[in-house]
């Protein structure tokens, strides 16, 4: 494996070629978990040496992608504060929002295998919290949807427009009722510190989920 | 039955299925059976290889070797009087028997010279499951000539490389029409010692390490714990003591870890591209050294595994196992691969031959090829014709002198086992051993009784509840 | 003690939200597995009487399962809510246990080998101390036995490819050996050097002889002092056996070259100074033993030899230039001598300080060296010649004669390294010196580095 350093162009690609590959691991998992789409287009895959259920439904999975695509971009410049993934009910409020809180410590490099293979096994353990959190959180009522949201620092989204990426696939600033949840039921689920990212990881969950 | 053994005592109920006895009780411990073992595959193993030579050697000391066993099968068999004749002493309608080579003829077999043509302007043939047709035909020849075969002969199931007597007589259009045939049959067997108690051997094959499709990770981590005598019940445990080695045969690896492009993209582009099989051999070493340290463990390479392609293949590099290879119960085999246990002599492959016998010839079934590979007295028939064989010249290290009590090959897309027996007596279980990743299923066979029992790994997933409904409402 | 491990599995139950299998149970607590899957079910059977929190189990059901005819025994890890069902289904049940326990309900047995994958890993080193199985023949072997079983299986490959090295091309050995070399000669310049001066013919990779040479140097310095008066540099200690060989093929071959004697002489110092190599024995190869030899073989030529100047860098220039290249006949005149003073020459190695061998260098000792030399020969051209031995500029003659013979080197029976070694030596040297322009541009490669 190759030593990179943050000065290295390739540096802020490969995290966050790692963050998204983890991101989408995940989301397809909140999917699965939550009951968001029925299990049936769920496929197990392997990712980071463990079972995932990943989805194979292609619309859905295209979605995803292309959300990932343009966070992409984000996480390089180390402009993305939070990932969160909404689940909305019939009326569209939220009930849950799973919220990743991503941050990179100011990193020299990163070096050798033992380290890539640390940060695989932190993300293994986020999946496998993910694939509990039934345990503590409430059921959600049916016909749920789900969104992504993307919070930002301040001044990232103004030159988003002018990426290609976004102009095929166009993002809008969240309305205030998607981003901010009433009284909210705070459950962390996972925290993870590693040289080349930080990332948290906790459940805001609606107090009555039932409409 | 595995089942039988490891079964717990009439009217007990499971020991573990309640609290933890007083602390003075010490749980039970079961110590390893340790059969005799050797291995005797040293005719697979090469040393210096040269790649000088051509491959019409092998055919030459196949058929040297061989017909001596034909000509006293075939006396058995058409009388102790009958002609034997070599092809140029033929003579026109008399009844004789002659020994050969068999060649079969195919049109659809795809062919260097085909493809390379000029004037075909074709485009290189596409590969295909099966290679015969209807206009296949067989050809016998023996060390100076060779001649066309028709009768009584099912062109279909045999091929090219069999050694074979066939009964006849050669007609006037120059071809020579049979009557009967015969093979060299099952060689003589030494008889096992009976033994006292039961013993398992465990197969398995086709472990998929490194493939994308996860179905088979939990299977394959029960199956170890299992083995290792974490799983299961006392009774179990215990069951699980007998089982006395394990032998993986072949394709430890998965058929993705292989990267096409490796073989045909520069190597100044791969360079810093890790091959898929370097993390696929690391969850093997890890695997296996969890075995090693419980059980004795023979690791045979297969089709996909880091080793060279041609038969024999050589055992993998120890190297490669950096934590299992310091455990003596690690032994890297060649394929194919020979051992005796406790007086069981037990023989097989990782399938490649049964795979290349399938592709020219009418048989499906993994048994019914093995079956046949074993009565012509022969492991790989096909090679070096269709199937990659190193270029012998002294002796066909193929050809089966002594007839195992146990005969299999691997990675068979399902489980088959049967028992058969030879002309003098000889017993032979011959087993097909399923693809794990796909069947989740090993064999265990009985050393004491010779039976085969296929033991299978499941877990539930999210579909099983909508299966079950289905199933009550019909 | 009973009851430590029940709030041992309840906070990892239900404040870590973990999923306990028996496995990970027992590899935390350090306890056998049965006693694992026993407190499981305890821990369970408690919290359901107490009928708090909600918890949910797998159960591990094996047993006799027939279908479609066929008989197995099958092992399978259900849900709880699955156990009565797959029980029934069994036609005789062989082990019901508790697999795991956990708040979550799983849809998917996913999640099952996630949860032990990395306790697993961690403790792959004594991952059987807990199971209930004991194997006596599954202990590690130490590192020694290790060995030992390898160096077994090698055995056969590596006497093969011996042989075949014999066959193999010359050109290509020289060449990988460099690197070592190269590595060899950053390390060791200084001893390198006295010992290579006193090599005067060159080899053909001049880059590879210093590295060689320092190798070689390195062991050969304690047998060999006299080497060091040969000065600075020139690394040629062939570390590898070509390098050897080569050397000493052309040792052989300039021998040769002069009339009479030098075949014989150069045998017999080989011979003794295999001799006096083999009591010194070090913990060193056989190849560089046979530097060593080599070593001792060109001290001898020494005087045979013509002090040739070298114009690339790593040749000890100075010294060199000093050692003014003699002409043939007057080599030729050091050579006639017996072997008496061959054989005085060798014995000095062992007692010369360097101020001697400096003044053997004034005598013209040949150095032993794959160089590849740069000289202007007598037509006034610049010429760069691969060579055995050093050659000076106005003897392109020598050049000739020196490299002719090389192939003719082949049979000085050296006892003991073996006879193979010197075939190889002197396939190598005829095919190194008839590769010249070859080696010169790999060593171009090799200088850069």
């Amino acid at each position: 494996m190759t030593t990179l350093t943050r000065q290295d162009l390739n540096f802020g690609q490969v995290v966050a070629d790692i963050l998204c590959e983890f991101l989408e691991v995940a989301i397809h998992l909140i999917l699965y978990v939550r009951e968001v789409y029925p299990s049936g287009i769920f496929q197990k895959r392997k990712k980071y040496n463990v079972p995932v259920q990943m989805s194979c439904h292609p619309e859905l999975n295209q979605y995803i992608h292309d959300t990932l695509h343009c966070v992409k971009p984000l996480i390089e410049k180390n402009d993305a504060e939070k990932v969160v993934v909404v689940i909305m009910d019939k009326e569209h409020h939220p009930v849950e929002r799973f919220v990743f809180e991503i941050s990179q410590p100011p990193l020299l490099s990163i070096s050798s295998d033992t380290l890539l293979s640390h940060v695989e096994q932190l993300l293994r353990a986020v999946i496998l919290k993910i694939s509990v959190c039934d345990a503590v959180l409430e059921n959600n009522p049916p016909g749920c949807t789900f969104t992504v949201l993307v919070h930002t620092r301040e001044a990232a989204t103004r030159n988003m427009e002018k990426v290609q990426v976004i102009k095929d696939f166009p993002w809008i600033v969240a309305d205030e009722q998607e981003v901010h949840m009433q009284e909210p039921r705070l459950i962390p689920l996972k925290t993870i510190t590693s040289d080349i990212v930080k990332m948290q990881l906790y459940v805001e969950e609606r107090a009555q989920k039932a409409s | 039955m595995f089942s039988e053994v490891s079964a717990p005592q009439e009217g007990s109920c499971s020991l573990l299925l309640c609290r933890p006895g007083s602390e003075d009780q010490e749980p039970s411990v079961f110590d390893r059976v340790k059969p005799a073992y050797s291995p005797c595959s040293e005719r697979f193993k090469l040393g210096e290889r040269s790649f000088n030579r051509q491959y019409a050697h092998i055919y030459a000391t196949r058929l040297m070797q061989m017909s001596p066993l034909l000509t006293e099968r075939a006396q058995q068999k058409w009388g102790a009087d009958v002609r034997i004749r070599k092809l140029c002493d033929l003579q026109m309608g008399e009844q004789c028997c002659i020994v050969g080579t068999l060649f079969k003829h195919m049109e659809l077999q795809p062919s260097i010279l085909k493809e390379i043509s000029e004037e075909h302007n074709l485009l290189p043939q596409p590969p295909r499951t099966r290679y015969i047709s209807d206009s296949d035909e067989l050809i016998l020849e023996d060390e100076l000539q060779r001649i066309k075969l028709e009768g009584n002969i099912d062109v279909d199931k045999f091929v090219t490389g069999s050694v074979i007597a066939i009964y006849g007589a050669e007609k006037n259009d120059g071809k020579f029409t049979v009557d009967d045939f015969c093979t060299a049959d099952l060689p003589p067997q030494t008889p096992r010692t009976t033994l006292s108690s039961d013993r398992f051997v465990l197969l398995l094959s086709g472990l998929g390490l490194g493939g994308s499709h996860a179905d088979s990770m939990l299977a394959l981590q029960l199956l170890v714990d299992m083995v290792t005598g974490h799983l299961g019940d006392q009774g179990e445990q215990s069951g699980a003591s007998t089982i006395s080695r394990v032998l993986l045969a072949g394709n430890l690896l998965s058929q993705s870890t292989q990267d096409k492009d490796a073989s045909t993209k520069a190597k100044y582009l791969t360079k810093k591209t890790q091959a898929g099989t370097v993390d696929a051999m690391r969850l093997l070493d890890e695997m296996l050294m969890q075995l090693v340290s419980s059980v004795p463990v023979d690791v045979m390479p297969g089709q996909y595994d880091p080793t060279n392609y041609t038969l024999p293949q050589q055992p993998l590099h120890h190297c490669m196992f950096p934590l299992s290879s310091t455990y003596p119960t690690l032994l890297l085999a060649s394929n194919p691969h020979q051992a005796t246990l406790d007086g069981v002599r037990i023989l097989g492959t990782s399938g490649q031959n049964v795979k290349d016998i399938q592709k020219y010839s009418s048989m499906d079934s993994h048994l019914e090829i093995l079956e046949n590979t074993l009565r012509l007295r022969h492991l790989a028939p096909t090679a070096p014709d269709t199937l990659g064989c190193y270029p012998f010249y002294l002796k066909d290290p193929f050809i089966l002198e002594e007839c195992p009590h146990v005969y299999f090959s691997g990675n068979a897309p399902s489980y088959q086992a049967k028992r058969i027996t030879g002309a003098e007596g000889q017993e032979v279980l011959l087993v097909a051993i399923p693809e794990f990743s796909s069947t989740q299923t090993a064999c265990l066979i009985n050393l004491r009784t010779l039976e085969c029992e296929p033991i299978r790994f499941s877990s539930f997933s999210a579909g099983d509840d909508e299966e079950s409904e289905m199933n009550i409402s019909h | 003690m009973d009851d430590l491990y029940l709030d041992n599995i309840d906070e990892f139950v239900n404040d870590q939200n973990k999923i306990v299998t028996y496995k990970w149970l027992s590899l935390t607590l350090g306890v056998h597995v049965n006693l694992a899957k026993q407190m499981l079910y305890h821990y369970l059977d408690q919290k359901r009487k107490e009928g708090s929190a909600r918890l949910h189990a797998t159960y591990l059901v094996s047993g006799k399962f027939v279908e479609n005819g066929t008989t197995s025994h099958k092992v399978s890890v259900v849900r709880e809510d699955q156990l009565e069902d797959a029980k029934s289904k069994m036609s005789l049940t062989v082990s019901v246990h508790v697999y795991s326990v956990q708040k979550a309900v799983l849809k998917d047995s996913g999640p099952l080998y996630s949860a032990d994958y990395d306790a697993v890993k961690e403790n792959l080193r004594n991952c059987s101390r807990y199971s209930a199985i004991r194997c006596a023949d599954a202990v590690p072997m130490s590192s020694a036995e290790v060995q030992q079983a390898c160096e077994t299986t090698q055995a056969p490959p590596p006497e093969t490819e011996q042989i075949k090295a014999n066959h193999s091309n010359l050109a290509s050995k020289p060449t990988s050996k460099q690197p070592k070399g190269i590595m060899g000669m950053f390390a060791n310049k200084n001893v390198s050097k006295s010992q290579d001066s006193s090599k005067e013919i060159k080899l053909e990779q001049k880059e590879d002889a210093p590295v060689v040479e320092t190798s070689k140097t390195k062991p050969a310095a304690k047998t060999n002092p006299v080497s060091n008066f040969f000065g600075k540099q020139a690394a040629k200690k062939p570390d590898k056996s070509i390098k050897e060989e080569v050397e000493i093929a052309q040792t052989s071959s300039s021998v040769d070259e002069k009339p009479s004697s030098p075949p014989p002489k150069a045998e017999t110092p080989v011979k003794e100074e295999l001799a006096k190599d083999s009591v010194v024995e070090k913990d060193i190869t056989s190849k560089t033993k046979r530097l060593e030899h080599s070593d001792s073989e060109e001290e001898k030529n020494e005087s045979r030899r013509k002090k040739r100047r070298r114009i690339k860098k790593p040749e000890p220039d100075s010294s060199d230039d000093e050692v003014i290249p003699d002409s043939p006949p007057q080599l030729q005149e050091k050579r006639d001598p017996s072997p008496s003073l061959e054989i005085q020459v060798k014995k000095e190695p062992v007692a010369v300080s360097h101020s001697d061998d400096l003044s053997d260098c004034k005598r013209r000792k040949r150095r032993r060296v794959l160089k590849s030399r740069t000289f202007v020969d007598d037509e006034g051209c610049i010429v760069t010649e691969k060579g055995y031995e050093s050659e000076s500029y106005s003897e392109t003659e020598d050049d000739f004669k020196f490299s002719k013979p090389t192939p003719k080197n082949p049979n000085p029976p050296k006892p003991s390294t073996g006879k193979k070694e010197e075939e190889k030596r002197s396939k190598k040297a005829a095919a190194a010196s008839n590769k010249s322009t070859k080696q010169a541009s790999i060593m171009g490669f090799f200088q850069k580095k």
